[in-house]
């Protein structure tokens, strides 16, 4: 059930209207229905990993905690305490390393399970072995990628003692199978979400209100700018050596927007059908193409993937035994900074490398990942260079030209990184970037671009209504609020123009097309 | 409370204004094939109409309600529309049957050659789009699509919205015809005359097309309406004169009455070289002569009251001669 | 070792790390108030306040904590 369909409007509808009749105490396991409803609907058999990953992380959770208890560390005299403690942790991370393994093997078997045979028998194949093991013929569970990582932050934290492991299987259930935000993400955190997910709120009605602008906002994002660029999108990229430069750049700036749009307008859904029942998911967004580097960008872009990849891969990664290790064993070698330098370049690698990872089983994200390693770690070594040059030329940070020529800059970077992201192969990423560096490509092709010119004045004019969202949300001002000032004419009249602008410049339905009737003309 | 009042009010006033918005953004933005010789129909005062014509493109083309009034005063409307078949022309005349009590049907019956409920989506749009919105509609909807495409036809705005960038002034100004649902045509394309076949030449009704036959006559019957079967000339297709031979065995069967053009055209003198717009379709020339034809069937057969002394009729002259002025064939 | 003397020390970590002689942090200083304190910088950071204080910061800490006041609450615990 896609959140672009009638189908999920009726379920919507349905869900929040029941919620509040439901008595408060109890409203928790409506959600839980509904939200298993939700996911089964698109395959029953899904659903066996999604309780599988359920079963496994609460278990251990509670294993976890049960360690903790057996002893109480605060009793012993204080010679023992630490050798206690010493064990304790041993048999914590145990376990905790179990559950990760369990949920990372279902996960890797599913989505990279192929990926990484093929590249074996491959490497093979260039020895002239021969190693052609069966390849798994399964679909991908939804949301497997979200959910996962979920879990494993939950397992995690539980470890680390951030939150306590939660009791009830149902309500832990409904953590991690909440509707709203199983399929997209945002990714989310117990200690955050257990606030306000199993409490039963009270009908708000400006909230109510609020929440379906939002809702709004994502179904414009979606269905008026993203599914509007991704017909051109759709069309050029995979037929790049009939274009001329000009529109492959076009295209490529296009689906920079397209995967913008259709990522935060399904996180505006997902966190505007939350926000009606009182439920705060955590923010996915905040203007990330208004950023001024690319670290910044990763700061405000897909925010609950990155910060998973900083608290649970990055961060014991740089603080593990043999990373330190290596540290101090560098620090005699090239002296303390660069030492430290050098652990962060390996730590940003293997991050990167596994995010990159995450987004698909295919060489070409790696490389959009990579890609986004490098820039970050050539940034981190340069930067007292850049601040040097920046302090010699007297060069005004603040200044709007300046600022402004950062922030294209990061743009134009990040439309380089969806090169690789967007193509089936690296060959194809290459072939693209070879088209744009040569120069015996035209400049323009007669070819058309799949959509028309009435669709591209319209996707222009939206696109920049959507910049002046995106400028409010970079100042962290709620245009909901400015609205809500505002007389009711006015009012009701931006949410009406909103409304049709979606149900007439929409991409959705069979489509139409005046030359379908043949043979009468009247 | 008082706020909640408010609150209801102003949901309850949202949604009016909601439902507006929408029924004028789905007039303007849809296809408007054919709206101009149905929606008319909708004007007639109501229980007017002696006699209805119901089928598809072949009778706009080949009866002309308003000569039939001119020269025999029968009042008539063509509620029909473009390659609609026999199901869709039963909620057709369900439809009409709202707003009319006629003495009379004259049924097309020349999609008898089709085994289909619709024939193609955009047909099908065509016919329930210009359909008032009615439990008549909706029983359509529900019977005629399945159910993955029946939300189409209720809010057809989802088929045509990517129209806005195609609107013409068309699309905001009243719809207004004085042909009473024909299509008036000129146009010519000279075409040979069809085979002979004798009468027992005659293949077997399509399961489909004779159970809504049936079902429109024994409406029909139910209604205490006299039906009178028609196909109007038109180029063989699909082995067609066999199959609307069949049509005979039904005709008997209900003691109607079946008159197909294509099976003794001499008999209106039709002339395939001059009488077609197209292979289907009958032009003005053609159409005068099926017109006069069923018009001295209609009236020495049946109990058609003559409307021209009827002072309550009298806006059928003012219509005549608007009609007059426009066309001229 | 009272909180003045923490706040002294992590004063001139803070300058160290961050190449700045101008930071002064007290407890409600929080990353967003100092110029490139992000999360590289934060193990950094937090490598060079264990060094000064010779005591180790658990996961928990290094993911939780909010702000200066934080940091030198543990510190002031541990060390």
């Amino acid at each position: 059930m896609i959140f672009t369909s009638v189908k999920f409007l009726v379920f919507i509808t349905a869900v929040v209207s029941i919620y509040f009749i439901f008595p408060k105490k109890y409203r928790w396991i409506w959600l839980l229905a509904s939200s298993y409803f939700f996911y089964l609907s698109a395959s029953v058999k899904y659903g066996i990993f999604l309780v599988f990953s359920t079963v496994v992380t609460y278990t251990a959770a509670l294993l976890i905690e049960k360690v903790s208890e057996s002893i109480d560390v605060s009793l012993l005299p204080k010679e023992q305490k630490k050798q206690a403690r010493q064990i304790l942790d041993k048999r914590k991370k145990i376990i905790t390393a179990i559950a990760i393994v369990i949920n990372f093997g279902v996960l890797f078997a599913l989505k990279y399970y192929n990926f990484t045979v093929e590249n074996i028998s491959a490497i093979a194949d260039t020895f002239g072995l021969k190693f052609s093991p069966a390849l798994l013929n399964v679909l991908l569970p939804v949301g497997i990628s979200f959910y996962t990582f979920q879990v494993i932050g939950y397992i995690i934290d539980v470890y680390r003692g951030i939150n306590k492991a939660e009791r009830n299987f149902f309500k832990y259930a409904l953590f991690v199978s909440y509707f709203p935000q199983i399929m997209q993400g945002p990714i989310g955190r117990f200690s955050e979400l257990s606030k306000t997910l199993y409490t039963g709120h009270a009908f708000d009605y400006e909230r109510f209100t609020f929440a379906l602008q939002r809702m709004l906002l994502g179904f414009f994002e979606k269905l008026v700018i993203a599914d509007r660029l991704a017909i051109a999108v759709d069309t050029v990229w995979p037929d790049y050596q009939s274009y001329g430069k000009f529109e492959i750049l076009l295209i490529g700036v296009f689906y920079a927007i397209q995967i913008y749009a259709d990522f935060a307008g399904y996180m505006d859904i997902a966190l505007g059908a939350s926000q009606i029942m009182g439920i705060r998911l955590s923010e996915n967004f905040k203007a990330p193409y208004f950023s001024a580097s690319i670290p910044e960008f990763w700061r405000r872009w897909h925010i609950t993937l990155g910060s998973w990849f900083r608290d649970y891969l990055f961060y014991p990664v740089m603080r593990s035994g043999w990373c330190t290790a290596l540290g101090k064993k560098l620090k005699g070698i090239i002296g303390k900074k660069a030492s430290s330098k050098a652990t962060t370049v390996i730590a940003l690698l293997c991050v990167w490398f596994f995010t990159g990872m995450w987004h698909g089983a295919n060489w070409t994200y790696i490389m959009w990942g990579v890609y986004y390693g490098v820039l970050i770690i050539l940034s981190t070594l340069f930067a007292p260079l850049f601040d040097s040059f920046v302090q010699k030329h007297s060069i005004n940070r603040d200044n709007p030209v300046y600022k402004s020529l950062q922030i294209l800059k990061t743009f134009i970077l990040v439309c380089i990184g969806y090169i690789f992201f967007r193509s089936d192969t690296l060959s194809q990423a290459f072939g693209i970037i070879g088209r744009i560096l040569n120069f015996s490509t035209p400049l323009t092709s007669p070819a058309g671009i799949g959509i028309d010119r009435a669709d591209i004045i319209a996707a222009a004019v939206f696109v920049l209504l959507l910049i002046i969202i995106d400028i409010f949300r970079a100042y962290d001002i709620d245009i909901r609020e400015i609205i809500a000032k505002k007389n009711i004419v006015l009012r009701w009249a931006i949410y009406f123009i909103m409304l049709f602008a979606v149900i007439i410049f929409g991409i959705y339905g069979p489509g139409y097309t005046s030359s379908s009737f043949i043979y009468f003309q009247f | 409370m008082k706020i909640k009042i408010q609150r209801l009010i102003k949901a309850v006033a949202f949604m009016l204004i909601f439902v507006i918005l929408f029924s004028g953004a789905t007039y303007i933005l849809r296809n408007k094939n054919e709206a101009n010789i149905v929606l008319p129909f909708y004007d007639e005062p109501k229980n007017t109409l002696d006699v209805l014509f119901i089928g598809s493109s072949h009778l706009m083309c080949s009866v002309y309600p308003m000569e039939l009034y001119d020269r025999y005063g029968i009042a008539s409307y063509v509620f029909a529309s473009s390659a609609q078949l026999l199901p869709q022309s039963y909620y057709q005349l369900k439809e009409a049957l709202r707003f009319q009590s006629p003495e009379m049907v004259v049924l097309d019956v020349s999609s008898v050659i089709y085994d289909t409920k619709i024939s193609t989506t955009e047909y099908a749009h065509v016919q329930i789009d210009n359909m008032s919105f009615s439990p008549v509609k909706y029983e359509a909807i529900l019977d005629l699509f399945d159910s993955g495409s029946r939300l189409e036809y209720v809010f057809n705005i989802a088929r045509f919205h990517s129209r806005w960038k195609e609107l013409g002034l068309y699309d905001f100004k009243p719809i207004t015809s004085c042909t009473k649902g024909a299509y008036v045509s000129t146009d010519c394309t000279p075409c040979l005359p069809n085979r002979i076949i004798s009468a027992d030449d005659k293949y077997e009704l399509f399961p489909t097309a004779e159970k809504y036959l049936r079902k429109i006559l024994d409406l029909c019957r139910q209604e205490n309406i006299e039906v009178l079967l028609f196909n109007a000339p038109s180029v063989e297709e699909h082995d067609s004169l066999p199959r609307c031979n069949a049509v005979n065995d039904i005709a008997e069967e209900y003691g109607l009455n079946y008159i197909d053009l294509n099976f003794n055209p001499d008999i209106i003198g039709f002339d395939p070289s001059s009488d077609y717009r197209d292979p289907w379709h009958c032009n003005a020339k053609g159409a005068m002569k099926v017109t006069t034809y069923l018009g001295d069937f209609i009236v020495s057969n049946y109990q058609i009251p003559d409307r021209r002394s009827d002072q309550s009729y009298s806006f059928w002259n003012e219509q005549l001669e608007e009609y007059r002025n426009t066309y001229n064939y | 070792m009272d909180r003045a003397e923490i706040f002294e020390r992590l004063n001139n970590v803070f300058r160290d790390v961050f190449d700045d002689d101008s930071i002064t942090v007290s407890d409600n200083t929080t990353a967003s108030d100092i110029d490139g304190w992000d999360s590289l910088m934060h193990i950094t950071l937090i490598s060079a306040v264990e060094d000064e204080f010779d005591m180790k910061f658990d996961m928990k800490s290094v993911v939780a904590m909010k702000n200066v006041g934080d940091m030198a609450d543990i510190i002031e615990k541990e060390a």
